[in-house]
């Protein structure tokens, strides 16, 4: 099983992207390429080369679902998992996410210092 | 807890500090979409903007664990929500605009305090972080009690109430007795202890100097007394007395010795300019910097180096000599072409080693060279030192001798950039201009010295009782001016007030005699007025017409529209 290294991130909030770097970089020790919106990541997603991808639900320019969705028709990317991040954690629109594809659904706010190891554990189950 | 944990929790209530600076803004934004929205209730993208902006102060306050904040902007996304589906109803309009002053309270109670909740680090820093922003004195910040200790009723009454109007709260007692079992109940931040009492000359001294042989930190004790000769002076050095005064004490000596021993003047942290094309390593070394409690800026595009200058006023540049589109090198001779910033310290970040290249930047205006990659003491104490002499340096040609506020020409210089900062950040801005009443008078009657002590206790006032983002400068001879950033017009004049109420109850002394003084004020804020020619010119206006009401007011400029 390869290890967890490489994360695309996607999230609109400056204040929140910092709270997860902190947490992904500097707690879980991931290489973390953030992005400002969906539409970005689906650029970003090229060069960078994530093993996976963190979105916020909801973003301006292209929320993070359509994002994924996009994601998922480029044929090499298509088989990259994704992990949602929302703070509305209904249980239907949690299985909708489930349904289009995504590995887990995180609720926010998320606890720093061990968000990580949340995305270590989704990632194992996943691999498996 | 391991050193990890903590940089990690250092670096979140960094984080954290500066998302509460950003709120009154955040709040301003959702304010003024609601009013658009209510003029214009069909307008979906305003509405979505609207939805947007309360969602994410919700989110964002919810990750900072602001949990109050969060509950309330929460409670309005819910709500616009309905609104979206039933655009008419009256009843959410009035719902939402009672939220949201809910909302705008809550905001004005927020505290900071520690983000995670881990062992006992929230307990150990709360007290020393829990400062509401809000509040506009460092009433809250410190112990600020102060015991007074002299056997003459009236001295003890008078200073009493001198001390309480710079924000101290002060117990007195007439008998060392009662002082001792004060002492045993609460330990005060600073002890003013008279020297004489009953037929013992040195009773007051000795008695300090008794208990300090029992404690393992000295009382922080300021003497007064009627005496000053230098046996006396000699033993209240010996019980390690912090200042030494002769009645009848002045009280802006007595009241800068408080602040030294209370700290109550803080320093505002250094602000350290990073110009480095790596997003990563800009960033890096500024957690390390803002760990060690400095303000960073990271300039990522040597280009934009000049924008960033004029808005943030580095104390330091820290600079990467091998970028694209210019060297360090390059841009450091920039800079030096630029008079404001002649003595702003640049040191240079770089892997080079060769001692010819390094001499060379040195020569061609760079303070220091440190050598990638830096352990981060290392950069810590070589940053920090020379921001402390720059600032130095920088304070005695900015501000004025005997007051210590800034000069007429950097007061001008502070307005001009806080009103762009406003305007940029669309926060509202006000600026106060102070002249003291016969203040002619003053000079004549009591002499140049009395003037002088005026002057000086205003400055202390104002330096106490205004917030540390707060700009005062002396304008001219008793001319004072404020620049209240992010502060409207009625706020602003609730301050100045408060201040003014208590200037006028400061009691100045002058050999044998007594008086007081008063000053009168005159306020104009962004954005009723624009830029600083108006904005100056009605403070000024508004200055002349207090005095022509009788003085000792404060009075707001109107707009004309």
């Amino acid at each position: 099983m390869q290890a967890l290294s490489r994360i695309l991130y996607a999230e609109d909030q400056v204040d929140i992207q910092q709270v997860a770097i902190l947490a992904l970089e500097t707690v879980g020790g991931f290489t973390v390429k953030t992005c400002n919106s969906g539409l970005e990541a689906t650029v970003a997603i090229d060069d960078f080369k994530p093993q996976l991808l963190l979105f916020d639900v909801m973003m301006p320019d292209m929320d993070g679902p359509t994002a994924f969705a996009k994601i998922k028709e480029m044929p090499e990317h298509q088989n990259i998992p994704a992990i949602f991040m929302t703070a509305k954690v209904q249980s239907n629109e949690v299985q909708a996410y489930l349904d289009m594809g995504a590995i887990a659904v995180i609720a926010k706010p998320f606890d720093p210092m061990t968000l990580a190891s949340e995305i270590k554990d989704i990632w194992q189950r996943s691999q498996q | 807890m391991t050193q990890d944990k903590v940089d990690v929790q250092a670096a979140l209530q960094q984080l954290k500090i500066s998302f509460v600076d950003k709120i009154p803004a955040k709040i301003t934004e959702i304010q003024q979409a609601w009013l658009t929205l209510k003029k214009d209730p069909e307008n979906a993208e305003i509405k979505q903007l609207f939805h947007r902006l309360t969602h994410t102060l919700a989110g964002t306050a919810a990750t900072f664990k602001l949990d109050e904040l969060a509950e309330c902007a929460r409670e309005i996304e819910n709500t616009i929500q309905c609104f979206s589906t039933n655009p008419c109803e009256p009843l959410t309009i009035t719902e939402i605009s009672s939220l949201l002053v809910s909302l705008e309270e809550t905001a004005s109670n927020t505290n900071i305090s520690p983000v995670s909740i881990d062992e006992k680090t929230e307990e150990d820093t709360a007290e020393s972080t829990n400062k509401s922003i809000a509040t506009a004195s460092h009433d809250t910040a410190k112990n600020n009690l102060v015991y007074l200790v002299d056997d003459d009723e009236d001295f003890n009454h008078t200073i009493k109430m001198q001390i309480k109007t710079f924000g101290y709260q002060v117990e007195s007692f007439t008998s060392l007795t009662k002082f001792n079992e004060a002492l045993k109940k609460q330990e005060p931040a600073v002890v003013i202890m008279d020297v004489m009492f009953g037929n013992s000359k040195t009773a007051g001294i000795d008695y300090i100097a008794q208990l300090n042989q029992s404690r393992t930190v000295p009382l922080q004790t300021i003497f007064i007394t009627g005496s000053h000769d230098i046996l006396t002076r000699l033993s209240a050095v010996r019980a390690n007395g912090f200042a030494y005064f002769t009645k009848p004490a002045m009280m802006t000596s007595l009241v800068t010795a408080l602040d030294k021993l209370s700290f109550k003047v803080e320093e505002s942290p250094y602000n350290i300019l990073i110009v480095d094309d790596s997003v990563t390593k800009s960033k890096h070394a500024a957690l390390t910097l803002q760990q060690a409690g400095m303000n960073t800026k990271e300039v990522n595009d040597p280009l934009l180096l000049l924008n960033a200058l004029a808005e943030f006023t580095p104390d330091l540049i820290l600079m990467d000599i091998y970028m694209p589109h210019c060297t360090g090198l390059e841009l450091s001779q920039v800079i030096r072409q630029m008079e404001s910033y002649v003595s702003t310290p640049i040191v240079f970040l770089s892997s080079e080693d060769d001692l010819g290249k390094k001499l060379g930047a040195l020569s061609l205006g760079g303070d220091d060279f440190l050598t990638k990659p830096v352990k981060p003491w290392h950069l810590v104490s070589a940053v920090s030192s020379r921001a402390l002499r720059a600032r130095l340096v920088r304070r005695l040609a900015e501000t004025d001798g005997l007051t210590g506020l800034l000069n007429h020409s950097k007061s001008k210089a502070c307005l001009k950039n806080e009103l762009a900062r406003a305007k940029r950040e669309n926060t509202p801005l006000s600026f106060a201009m102070i002249d003291l009443d016969f203040f002619k008078h003053v000079n004549d009657h009591y002499g140049h010295p009395a003037g002088d002590s005026v002057l000086k206790s205003i400055a202390n006032l104002f330096k106490q009782r205004l917030r540390t983002y707060d700009i005062v400068g002396r304008y001219g001879g008793e001319e004072f001016i404020i620049i209240l950033p992010n502060t409207d017009l009625s706020t602003a004049k609730k301050i100045v007030d408060v201040i003014r109420t208590r200037f006028s109850k400061l009691v100045h002394y002058c050999e044998q005699e007594d008086f007081r003084c008063t000053f009168s004020c005159g306020i104009a804020s962004y954005p009723e007025f624009r830029n600083e020619k108006t904005i100056s010119e009605e403070a000024d206006k508004a200055l002349y017409q207090a005095k022509e009401a009788g003085r000792n007011k404060v009075v707001c400029a109107k707009s004309v529209s």
